[in-house]
């Protein structure tokens, strides 16, 4: 039973010159309740904008988006207003996020005002508890975005998503901004939340070590498309895709084998993102794979199961290539 | 070890803002050796960068900044030069690639002219030979199809590309020294990869010198021979890279090592936050000044500044109980 | 720089706590006395006019008549000029289009002269005034508020409170307009000491307001035709209209100052 199910979203944007760049090419994901998922990708990948499209913030050009069996991309005015309280966002740029003038008391209750939750009264207790569950002290309630710390705000940003009990939340990238000794206590955070809650999460970011800790399913996308979707574990442990591989091996990790995986990320992932405005024909890793042969220009491969395992991969050749490296290694 | 080609003693820079005085970097005193790599890694807010422009002297007519202590290069004092000087060591002795390549390039002047300029400012040489070398520079960091792109602007080139121009001319009259600071924290983690592999290579064919500023850990272990830790203007351990994985002593190191979500760590482990905020550079400490988030922090933590304790050849932390924490656990 | 201004809403709220004199008081053989003299009815600071009427006790009179055409003038054109430039700015398209054109065509307009037109037309009054001196101002509002409003909508936490549930009148009245208050005060302090002007320049050309009402403006005029003789009549009320549109200026650039650092 999912919670959310998008089904072949497309999102164009037309550019200046009447051209249009594709951001978003058919990308179907699903969320189970609770789950968490998180999605990456480098610049361009889309992973922004389907946040947003899932929620309507920018619609989508295509495709469905299903929230508890009801289709999002029918909804306008006030019945989409009135679901936002079951799906939430958290932005990444914890200061742009929060309106200046308004204190943390009004953000946190801003939520449930807006969708008449709660008396009066009540609003301003729940305010508190989440406050404090968000690991805030009282007297910040009064305190206003200016005056706290890129992780204060964060935080805030967080207890404004929740503080409607959501059952789903979106976080577009929302440690990216933040100090490293920073980002683990509000990743840290997150992960309660999510358990105490019991809320959906789709994590988008381009990290992957951060998504690897926090996520229960991981997409991988690459220009407007994902590249392969799975199970956390298993997807690290064994990419099948050259992108996914190339991504791993690109995290410089603190060990000693730091400059001989950079070597591999250099082959797997060689060159530069091509641009959205003229993406290659057929499957859009072509240009910088080290496996692509004349094959991989004619057809975009389509995400395709893995024997035996919860993953999907879009690439026609994964087996071949996998097979390829076996037999090198062994040589 | 041969005599260092940059020796740092006792750098101290403050800033007068005003809100007060800003003691960005406090007290910092390093060696790096010719054809070195060294690293300089902590969050925002620790000094890292001021460092680096401090060295260089590259504060704008707009900053009070002071810069007290000494750095010599190759015995001469850099914070003792006269303007001409100072520009002689700047691109040719000591070359340096900023974090921002979009706004580090002149975005109305053809990139190959970039280079070009920068060759002419040190050397004297024609205009045609100046070209022909920043043409070859482009062939060298890897921007395809050199010739017929020494015209472009900066714009219609994507970040890595302009990343590597940048070191293009950082590197154009073969310094003797690369500062990076932040170079690859603004792209791609595809292209980071590259641009950190080619900054090896570069740093091997020409036997550079390369001081690597960065926040992240990998790109440290990937690129730098040593390393310095800093927090709060200061550094807190140094040592080499390896041993520092291997062995970090400081309470912050340790910290901020463990709190790097791995890759080979399996999800739901907890990751270990280090409590409290950055210091606020306003009001430093009066002790330590990682001892209002430190774990192990005892009284004279907070009263005295620890000096550095060696642990070893070229280990050494800024830390009062460093020599307890060494001690097999 | 707050204080000047609380003595002339103090003067305007109660001005007989600050008059010396009855300011209609007649007293015909203290005729054009000039300043510091002293009459059969005592000291006349400022001097007086062709009717011996205290021409300092006239100023403070003028002052509350003076602000409030000022300040309701402001209040009503500002009102008017911010709802539109937020409308337009918010929402762009056609809306947009032709409410600019609107602002333009107005613009375009001399409306100085339109005013004094439809003031001689319609037969001069402080009703009238209040309702053309608007018609003056409302554009600068619609424009400043419109540019604010086109930059605050790009804004992440205008997006944030979408995605909240916020909508377009909640968007508009807690997120947008809050942020824009600034802005539209220190505009709305310096066009009030535009209105002044303009009002005294109406009145000057004896469009605006009628004796016996007495506003800044009217004392200057009516001292135009003496100047030769009482010189007082005329520049002393001007220097206080000009001293106190300098006053509003520089207050507007403190709270400018002072919302800007908060901002």
């Amino acid at each position: 039973m999912s919670l959310l199910e998008t089904r072949d979203v497309v999102v164009d944007f037309p550019t200046s010159d009447g051209r249009s760049i594709r951001a978003v090419d058919h990308v179907s994901i699903s969320l189970k309740p609770g789950e968490t998922l998180g999605v990456v990708g480098e610049s361009g990948c889309g992973k922004s904008t389907i946040a947003r499209a899932i929620l309507q913030l920018i619609r989508p050009t295509s495709g469905s988006v299903v929230l508890n069996d009801l289709e999002l991309t029918d909804l306008k005015g006030r019945e989409l207003r009135s679901l936002r309280k079951q799906m939430q966002m958290v932005f990444q740029d914890p200061r742009g996020c929060l309106d200046p003038r308004m204190t943390v008391g009004a953000l946190l209750t801003e939520p449930l005002r807006v969708h008449k939750l709660f008396a009066s009264g009540e609003r301003k207790l729940r305010a508190q508890e989440m406050l404090e569950r968000i690991g805030l002290d009282a007297r910040f309630m009064s305190r206003r975005p200016a005056d706290m710390s890129g992780g204060q705000q964060q935080r805030v940003a967080i207890g404004r998503a929740l503080i409607t009990n959501p059952e789903l939340v979106i976080c577009d990238e929302p440690v990216s901004a933040l100090d490293v000794s920073i980002q683990a206590q509000v990743i840290n955070l997150l992960g309660e939340l999510q358990r105490d809650l019991g809320v959906a999460l789709v994590f988008i970011a381009h990290d992957l070590a951060v998504v690897r800790h926090i996520s229960d399913r991981v997409a991988v996308m690459y220009l407007g498309r994902i590249v392969e979707e799975g199970p956390t574990d298993e997807l690290f442990e064994n990419p099948r895709h050259p992108y996914t591989q190339g991504l791993i091996a690109s995290i410089p990790q603190a060990d000693s084998d730091a400059r001989d995986r950079l070597q591999t990320a250099q082959r797997l992932a060689a060159g530069d993102l091509p641009s959205l405005l003229d993406p290659p024909s057929g499957c859009a890793y072509r240009t910088r794979c080290a496996y692509a042969q004349e094959s991989c220009s004619k057809e975009v491969p389509t995400l395709r199961e893995v024997p035996n395992a919860a993953q999907r991969v879009a690439c026609d050749r994964w087996e071949e290539i996998q097979a390829g490296e076996q037999l090198e290694a062994r040589r | 070890m041969s005599a260092a080609l940059l020796e740092v003693n006792d750098l101290r820079t403050e800033f007068r803002t005003k809100d007060g005085v800003v003691r960005a970097v406090n007290s910092i005193s390093f060696e790096l050796g010719a054809g070195e790599a060294l690293g300089f890694v902590g969050e925002s807010g620790s000094g890292k960068s001021v460092t680096a422009l401090s060295m260089l002297r590259l504060f704008g007519p707009f900053t009070d900044a002071r810069i007290k202590g000494q750095v010599l290069y190759d015995g001469r004092d850099l914070l003792k030069l006269g303007g001409n000087e100072m520009r002689k060591i700047r691109g040719r002795e000591i070359g340096m690639v900023f974090q921002d390549p979009l706004t580090s390039l002149n975005p109305l002047m053809p990139v190959g002219q970039q280079v070009a300029e920068c060759i002419r400012l040190h050397e004297s040489v024609s205009r045609d030979v100046a070209n022909r070398r920043a043409t070859e520079l482009f062939e060298l960091v890897g921007i395809p199809d050199p010739k017929n792109r020494f015209n472009d602007l900066p714009h219609s080139f994507s970040g890595g590309m302009r990343q590597r121009i940048m070191i293009a001319i950082a590197i154009a009259c073969k310094p003797r020294v690369l500062i990076a600071d932040e170079p690859t924290t603004a792209l791609d983690v595809t292209v980071q990869a590259q641009i950190l592999l080619l900054l090896n290579d570069l740093q091997r064919e020409f036997g550079m010198a390369l001081i690597m500023i960065s926040h992240d850990f990998g790109v440290i272990a990937a690129t730098c021979d040593r390393v310095n830790v800093m927090y709060g203007g200061r550094i807190v351990e140094h040592a080499f890279t390896e041993e520092l994985f291997r062995s970090a002593n400081h309470p912050y190191t340790e910290g901020l090592l463990k709190l790097v979500p791995s890759l080979e760590q399996r999800r739901g482990e907890q990751l270990v936050p280090i409590s409290g905020q950055p210091p606020d550079v306003f009001e430093m400490p009066r002790g330590c000044s990682f001892a209002p988030r430190c774990p192990h922090v005892v009284d004279v933590c907070k009263e005295k500044q620890p000096e550095i304790t060696t642990l070893g050849p070229s280990h050494g932390s800024a830390c009062w109980i460093a020599e307890q924490r060494r001690l097999p656990r | 720089m707050l204080s000047p201004v609380v003595l002339l809403l103090l003067c305007a709220v109660v001005p007989d706590l600050f008059q010396l004199h009855d300011p209609q008081h007649q007293n015909l053989r203290a005729r054009l006395l000039p300043p510091w003299s002293t009459s059969s009815d005592g000291f006349h600071p400022l001097g007086t006019d062709s009717l011996g009427r205290d021409l300092y006790s006239q100023m403070v009179e003028g002052t509350r008549l003076t602000l409030t055409i000022a300040v309701v003038a402001t209040a009503v054109g500002g009102a008017f000029g911010v709802l539109v430039g937020l409308v337009s700015g918010y929402f762009g398209g056609w809306l947009d289009r032709f409410l600019g054109r609107l602002s333009e065509a107005q613009t375009a307009m001399p409306m100085f002269l339109v005013a004094i037109l439809l003031l001689s037309l319609l037969g001069p009054s402080v009703t009238i005034l209040l309702l053309v001196l608007p018609t003056l101002l409302w554009p600068i509002f619609a424009r400043v508020v419109r540019a604010e409003a086109m930059r605050l909508k790009e804004a992440l936490f205008i997006e944030a409170s979408v995605a909240v549930g916020c909508s377009t009148w909640t968007l508009l009245r807690t997120h947008m307009l809050p942020n824009i208050a600034p802005r539209i005060l220190v505009l709305a302090v310096i066009e009030v000491g535009h209105v002044m002007l303009a009002e005294a320049g109406l009145s000057f050309l004896g469009v605006g307001v009628q004796p016996p009402d007495v506003t800044w403006g009217l004392l200057i005029a009516g001292g135009r035709p003496l100047l030769a003789v009482a010189w007082w009549l005329t520049i002393l009320p001007g220097v206080l209209l000009g001293v106190t549109v300098l006053i509003l200026n520089l207050l507007s650039r403190q709270f400018e100052r002072i919302s800007g650092a908060a901002g």
